[in-house]
């Protein structure tokens, strides 16, 4: 920061909030040693500059104290849970020593900058005017945020070094003299925690639970669990309350799920680890009809949700959101699909064939849950599509004596109610035309569930698949480093960090 | 918004936010129609985190505020995505209701997962 810097302080502070945007969206090009180092610095010139701001609360009779409030508070266990994550970093092999994020130290500049701002003119005491308090609050918000947005990218940077270091750990067995997994594993944990705090204080919940849990590594573990979560919410939040919005969450989840666990159960057969044949002549098949099954559902669910009512059961959501992270952690590459291998180095794909298991009998469960959802008396649907469905399904039936000609001699859904296109009741034979679909989709899920019923079921040909996929495997490491691999079988070697 | 007295709601705000949900419902729909012809699972997993996007988005609007409005004419999700990440650039962050964070985290995450 230089003195022909002519920014303000509110030009600083939304520069620093552009800037850890920018961060995050290129988190991926970004390298979490570098970011994780020069987090500190963020952290303290943000305590800095919340230091330098007026207090917001009244001086204490007598002593003329201000008390902090709880955003004070909030800043001080921050700065503190930073100055505690550097103090254990400083002389680790991991972050280690080595360049700054110049990205990060921009920010860190900005708030500096604004606190030199600050420190040359006049603070004003409270009580504050209007204006001044409203300055104020932007200012410690702007902070704040900024703060959360930052962290976030420095946990996702971390949390993608961390599954890296997993994989390294998976084929060789060792980490390279500069790598730990145990720290960056403890830093993710570390991060997360001060990202809630941040999350805490913007979401205007502070002192709200503060778990700060460490994030399991990607595996069979933490995709099975978020996919029981899934699986009891949906239950709870279906029997609670009938929302097309849920019901439509409930199809995209259950289409996204179904997707991924088909290239989850190819991963598996190319390893032979599942019987390849079944797969492809029985569970493929049976799989792309319920996913068709359920997009057909998705679809009918969207059309009949009103704009004004897309939003969902905010538990529904954290089980979807928990289950979207735990597929997609196993299964990107970039912003594609990765290939079987590297999928096999994220989990073990001994264990996907029970998991598809599971994934169907939840799959004909949910379908159930769907079904009776649809013969509920108090779900409704869009005024415009409940309309264009009763024309339609009227047409359809020549017996109908209320149709003549395709026209409908009686209005289902009065005008006013379309204009708005507000969700109204359902007219019965509209519900029975929902409900056929949902047997449909139980039907389609009652096979896929029967096809999975075989895939332990390994033929001969499988058996050969693993023994000349895991020979090969074998011969490439034996090629590179045999004494690593004997070494990593027996014992942990020493630098193995599992 | 951290303050403990609940600042007034700024309608200027409440309607970007309104129109960043109107641009993630739009960016969703498009996603999952593209969805219909692609058996992958990658354009799934950016129509659910569109959804619930969207949905924290809705979240945070005033009970009862009206977001039917016409869809937006784009049809690529990315463009609307950035669409919507570049509207909540145009206020700052002080005006909109408390939560509007988390959904700019999220709005960056899809496009630092999805953007090529």
């Amino acid at each position: 920061m230089t003195g022909r810097d002519k920014r303000s302080v509110g030009e600083l502070l939304l520069e620093s909030d552009h800037a850890a945007r920018a961060i995050l969206m290129d988190v991926d090009e970004m390298d979490a040693a570098t970011m994780l180092r020069t987090w500190g610095e963020v952290v303290q010139a943000a305590g800095e500059l919340w230091q330098a701001l007026p207090p917001v609360t009244l001086p204490q009779p007598g002593t003329g104290e201000h008390l902090p409030d709880s955003a004070d508070l909030a800043i001080r266990q921050l700065r503190a849970m930073s100055e505690a994550m550097h103090r254990t970093g400083r002389g680790r092999v991991w972050p280690g020593d080595g360049p700054a994020d110049d990205r990060l130290l921009g920010i860190a500049e900005s708030f500096t900058g604004a606190t030199d701002l600050i420190s040359r003119h006049a603070i004003p005491r409270p009580p504050l005017s209007e204006p001044e308090r409203r300055d104020l609050q932007a200012a410690r918000t702007r902070i704040m945020h900024t703060l959360y947005i930052g962290s976030h990218g420095v946990a996702v940077a971390v949390g993608r070094r961390v599954r890296e270091l997993e994989m390294k750990m998976a084929t060789r067995g060792a980490l390279t003299t500069g790598d730990s997994l145990r720290q960056a594993r403890a830093a993710h944990a570390r991060l997360t925690a001060f990202e809630q705090q941040a999350g805490a204080v913007i979401a205007g919940t502070y002192p709200g639970r503060l778990t700060g849990e460490h994030r399991e590594p990607p595996a069979a573990g933490r995709l099975a669990q978020a996919l029981a979560i899934w699986d009891v919410q949906t239950h709870r939040t279906l029997s609670d309350r009938v929302s097309t919005a849920d019901l439509m969450l409930t199809a995209r989840t259950q289409a996204m799920v179904l997707t991924a666990t088909s290239t989850l159960t190819r991963a598996a057969a190319d390893y032979g680890h599942v019987d390849r044949q079944q797969y492809m002549t029985r569970l493929l098949p049976a799989i792309e009809a319920s996913h068709q099954g359920w997009e057909i559902m998705a679809g009918l669910w969207k059309d009949l949700t009103p704009p004004t009512s897309r939003r969902v059961d905010p538990d529904l959501a954290r089980a979807a959101l928990e289950t979207r992270a735990a597929l997609y952690e196993l299964l990107h590459d970039g912003a594609t699909i990765a290939h079987a291998s590297l999928i096999g180095q994220r989990t073990n794909l001994r264990r996907v064939g029970r998991l598809a298991k599971q994934v169907l009998v939840t799959n004909l469960d949910l379908a159930h849950v769907t079904h009776d959802a649809t013969t509920n008396p108090e779900l409704s649907g869009a005024a415009r599509t409940v309309n264009m469905l009763a024309i339609t399904t009227r047409r359809h039936d020549q017996r109908d004596a209320q149709t003549i000609d395709d026209s409908p001699l009686a209005a289902w859904v009065a005008p006013r109610d379309l204009l708005a296109n507000r969700a109204v009741s359902l007219p019965d034979h509209v519900r029975a035309g929902i409900a056929a679909t949902a047997d449909g989709l139980i039907d389609a899920n009652g096979t896929a569930m029967s096809a999975a019923a075989l895939l332990d079921a390994a033929s001969p040909q499988a058996h050969q698949t693993r023994r000349n996929t895991e020979r090969s495997a074998k011969g490439r490491r034996a090629l590179h480093d045999l004494s690593t691999l004997s070494l990593s079988a027996a014992r942990p070697g020493p630098r193995c960090e599992r | 918004m951290m303050s403990a007295d609940p600042s007034p709601i700024d309608m200027h705000a409440v309607h970007s936010l309104s129109t960043v949900a109107r641009l993630l419902a739009r960016a969703s729909d498009m996603t999952w129609d593209q969805a219909a012809t692609n058996p992958g699972p990658a354009l799934r997993f950016l129509g659910i985190g569109l959804d619930l996007a969207t949905s924290l988005a809705l979240e945070l609007l005033p009970a009862g505020h009206d977001v039917d409005d016409p869809a937006p004419v784009e049809t690529d999700p990315l463009k609307l995505l950035r669409a919507a990440e570049e509207l909540t650039r145009l206020r700052p962050i002080e005006d909109f209701p408390p939560g509007t964070s988390q959904v700019i985290a999220a709005i960056c995450d899809l496009l630092n997962e999805h953007a090529p």
